[in-house]
């Protein structure tokens, strides 16, 4: 079933569309500026992935709310010059102790990232439930679930970090 | 096994140990004559092993007779490493410590210890490390081998500590063996095993691996999946046990939480998509779901298959949710097993000297970390406990990036066993690293050292060390140790006293001397825990059988079996881990775990099939994997120095299929080289069982011994050269079982390869 186009709605999903494409790059970039952190190199692209597919998910309950969306970014798997740039410098900068304020301040970058994208989520999700739009609403919870998650790992990785960089 | 010329008559004196080279910890007898030690015996009495002993077990001890032992301190000096007194090595380590402690604080020193000490050794570390100098940077070479056991039986668990005993696999019907190829890791172990699969009424036998390994051999269902899709199966053979209810429904309702999250995970693997994934027939999938959910007594077991390779604790999660499923747990022949790879891997755990809090604390828990405060009587807030310990590859990081200044390794060698050498050898050699070695050779690591420190080992000291079903063993002094080398405690001591470390009443911080007043300072702090020791003393592990832990006044004799109330330690008071997410390894707090309020149930922990970090490619279109083989350890430090373990695995080899063999043009003993984007290997092929597009590369061959010093002069023959740097999101342990590679042939060889044949690696005929 689906229940009769709410444009408003619609302009949020968007925007949460948005949010998550925006979201999957600042991943694939923090992943590559800091690739010698190899964990943030390889989590980063599984992360991104994980939102590029959130946003796929989300492309046809925006067109039953308010119309198309543009297609999503396509630099999935495949690497760009400006990605390698981004490695190749983080292999020559990696071994300096002035990485960390970078890295911290990539992390709040990303952090930030996260947030908007999970209150979107909620924004959406309560939409949804008043819309009484079931297929929204179960990838609503999915997604949520799953954004939460990203958030608790932003959270312990910079719990670890943050020593180490501000007391060395 | 005597020295070749003794006869039991030249016996002096035997004294009881047990074997330090596997998990197993096979308790044994040190024949000394004449001061030295000339040979060993199983101890018929022993509950692990009565009396038999493995290959490593039999002819290792020779090691410590080696005339390259370290026995006099090294420093260097204008680049080269020469021979000083303990007092001037300990004062410039000390001050370079000092120094920094004063500059930076204690985040620019880190500590990266081993699997292969004693308790005691371990305990020493922990509280210097942790309660005196205060750094997170603490952690074990563990890391690479049992840290994803520790985590898995944390997550389902709530704890560490093997549930299930070794008599277990004497009352089993039915084996599951994931990524566990026992027969070369365990070889005592194995034995144990096959008087059940050549005995009456065998047990079923089902077998995960890419090799064709001697229990895959032997085994009913064998699964060589591709290497890396462990949870895709172990998803798809949990979908087989609900869909055709083969799930014991009252346990999992009254003892677990999680069920319903699970099912709807592994709803999405039935045979077909998972035997897609891994590459293995759907029907072998449904005749290994079948045997396991058909069996009376299920004891499923897993080893480095699984811990090292990406989603590892994840993997291993499911096949504790296999026996949870079932109810197979905390009754007889029943139990799932994450088994360990070092022989006191068990003890850096409970010391913490992996970087977690002593006792099997949680550092998340406030509480917790004031109980260590008390018995070390030091301020709550020195210890560090704002993060998860730093994992080695952490501290790896941090020493590259130049934060860590100084770094102390005992007892393993990282220049080696540790993925992606180049990069490791290239921090080991930075100019702003302090790098301090405790050893008893001069290992590739050593050789990288600023200061060397000989060290006393096996059969030269007094301690206790623990196996993987809980067994503890006392080892006692047989011999002293050559020169003027120490026992790892001792240098320790030194170590703290030279840096004043005192407690908050200024009294010194170490407040023993001798290995047995070390254990009863350990015992008093593990009081309540889950590795309870209180009821241990020296004089009780004396002359019989090893005992198993929990071992106090309820429990007098010690506990075979933990959970046979089916309550677990999963509240959230008592708990050593909140739990984490298994995509990302974010750690829960304890409002999650709260919130989830699993109150003494299990966790059935769920998660989906993700692919490896790193993709096959045109250019790399083969699958590495690392790996043992039975007449080594680690790498070769001891091994290499006992002639018939040397003679039975000289050198390396790269193993391959025979369908890759023909398609490449290589015969038997071909020289090949291995590419990967992180360098090559080369070496004689073997034509073994291993599955099609898999290559296979024993990992304990360095460059000691080759004459090129710590690293390659030409080709290089260390597996690791070729491994990546990533690990898993929650155990932290590296990953050494998939990288992506390339195979060449170079030329015609020495006839057949240098590898064993009667292992994983015996030949095939064209």
């Amino acid at each position: 079933m689906s229940a009769r186009a709410k444009p408003k709605l619609g302009q949020y999903i968007e925007k949460l569309h948005d949010a998550l494409t925006d979201l999957a790059g600042e991943y694939r970039k923090v992943g590559e500026r800091h690739a010698t952190e190899h964990d943030l190199y390889q989590l980063g692209h599984t992360l991104a992935k994980q939102c590029e597919g959130q946003a796929d998910a989300l492309a046809p309950h925006a067109k039953r709310h308010a119309g198309d969306l543009p297609e999503g970014s396509d630099d999935g798997p495949r690497e760009s010059l400006l990605a390698g740039l981004r490695r190749a410098t983080a292999a020559i900068v990696g071994r300096s102790p002035l990485t960390g304020l970078l890295l911290l301040r990539d992390l709040r970058q990303l952090h930030l990232a996260i947030e908007e994208a999970a209150m979107l989520w909620l924004i959406v999700g309560q939409g949804a439930q008043a819309a009484r739009d079931r297929e929204l609403l179960v990838l609503v919870e999915q997604c949520r679930e799953e954004i939460t998650h990203q958030l608790m790992w932003i959270t312990s990785r910079v719990k670890e970090t943050a020593p180490q960089v501000l007391l060395s | 096994m005597l020295a070749e010329g003794t006869s039991e008559a030249d016996v002096d004196r035997w004294v009881q140990s047990a074997c330090v080279l596997c998990s197993n910890g096979c308790a044994l007898d040190i024949a000394v004559a004449d001061g030295r030690m000339v040979g060993v015996r199983g101890r018929g009495v022993d509950r692990i092993n009565h009396g038999r002993l493995g290959p490593k077990g039999l002819y290792g001890w020779q090691a410590n007779n080696s005339p390259e032992r370290l026995t006099r301190p090294l420093v260097r000096r204008n680049g080269n490493l020469n021979e000083a007194t303990w007092e001037e090595a300990l004062e410039i380590v000390a001050s370079r410590s000092q120094h920094l402690l004063t500059e930076t604080g204690p985040s620019a020193l880190g500590f990266y210890a081993t699997g292969q000490l004693f308790l005691e050794d371990y305990y020493t570390l922990g509280v210097i490390a942790r309660g005196g100098i205060g750094t997170n940077h603490l952690d074990g070479n563990t890391r690479l081998c049992t840290a994803t056991a520790d985590y898995a039986l944390k997550e389902t668990f709530g704890s560490d500590g093997q549930p299930g005993s070794y008599i277990d696999f004497d009352e089993c019907d039915t084996l599951f063996l994931v990524g566990h190829n026992v027969a070369e890791t365990q070889t005592v172990l194995w034995m144990r095993i096959l008087d059940r699969l050549k005995g009456p009424n065998p047990p079923r036998l089902v077998v995960v691996d890419p090799r064709a390994t001697v229990p895959a051999r032997e085994a009913d269902v064998h699964l060589p999946i591709r290497n890396g899709t462990n949870l895709a199966l172990l998803n798809s053979i949990q979908h087989e046990l609900i869909a055709n209810g083969w799930i014991d429904e009252r346990f999992v309702a009254e003892h677990t939480v999680g069920f319903e999250k699970l099912r709807q995970t592994v709803i999405a693997y039935p045979p077909e998509r998972a035997a897609g994934i891994c590459g293995v027939e759907a029907d072998d999938i449904r005749e290994a779901a079948r045997i396991i959910g058909s069996g009376k007594r299920l004891v499923s077991t897993c080893l480095q298959g699984v811990y090292q390779s990406h989603q590892a604790t994840a993997s291993a999660c499911q096949v504790n949710n296999v026996n949870l499923l079932r109810g197979m747990i905390g009754k007889p022949g029943a139990a799932p097993f994450q088994l360990n790879g070092q022989p006191t891997a068990q003890n850096t755990r409970e010391c913490g000297a992996n970087g977690d809090p002593a006792g099997m604390r949680n550092w998340q828990n406030l509480d917790h970390i004031r109980e260590l405060a008390t018995h070390w009587n030091v301020d709550p807030l020195q210890i560090p406990s704002w993060a998860p310990p730093t994992h080695a590859m952490q501290i790896f990081r941090h020493c590259e990036e130049g934060t860590i200044k100084f770094l102390w390794i005992l007892c393993t060698n990282p220049a080696v066993s540790l993925p992606e050498l180049h990069r490791i050898r290239s921090i080991l050699e930075q100019e702003n690293l302090f790098v301090v070695v405790s050893d008893a050779f001069l290992t590739e690591t050593a050789q990288l050292a600023d200061v060397v420190f000989p060290a006393a080992i096996w059969g030269e000291k007094t301690g206790v060390f623990t196996n993987q079903d809980r067994t503890v063993h006392i080892s006692e002094k047989a011999v002293d140790p050559p020169g003027e080398a120490k026992p790892d405690m001792e240098i320790l001591i030194e170590y703290a006293k030279r840096l004043d470390l005192r407690d908050k009443d200024g009294q010194p911080l170490i407040k023993w001397s001798t290995p047995e007043e070390c254990f009863e300072a350990f015992k008093q702090m593990t009081r309540g825990r889950p590795c309870d020791y209180t009821g241990l003393t020296y004089d009780k592990l004396r002359g019989g059988s090893g005992i198993q832990w929990p071992c106090n006044d309820e429990a007098p004799d010690g506990t075979g079996r933990l959970y046979t109330d089916f309550r677990f330690n999963t509240t959230t008071d008592y708990t050593e881990d909140y739990g984490h997410d298994l995509l990302t390894g974010a750690s829960h707090e304890r409002k999650h775990h709260a919130e989830l309020n699993p109150d003494g149930r299990a966790i059935l922990k769920a998660a989906d099939y993700t692919l490896p970090f790193e993709p096959l490619r045109d250019e790399y279109p083969l699958l590495l994997t690392t790996g043992r083989t039975v007449y080594h350890w680690h790498t070769r430090t001891k091994t290499r120095r006992a002639p018939q373990l040397q003679e039975a695995a000289p050198e390396v080899w790269v193993e391959i299929s025979l369908a890759d063999a023909s398609a490449l043009g290589i015969a038997e003993g071909d020289l090949v080289r291995v590419s990967s984007p992180r360098g090559a290997v080369e070496g004689p092929a073997r034509i073994s069982g291993i599955r099609q597009g898999v290559v296979f590369v024993p990992f304990h061959y360095g460059y000691w011994d080759t004459g090129s010093g710590y690293e390659p002069n030409g080709s290089a023959r260390a597996a690791n050269e070729l491994t990546l740097t990533a690990w898993d999101p929650v155990s932290k342990q590296p990953i050494f079982k998939t990288a992506a590679v390339k195979l060449e042939r170079l030329g015609v060889g020495e006839g057949a390869a240098p590898a064993p044949r009667q292992t994983a690696s015996a030949p095939v005929e064209p």
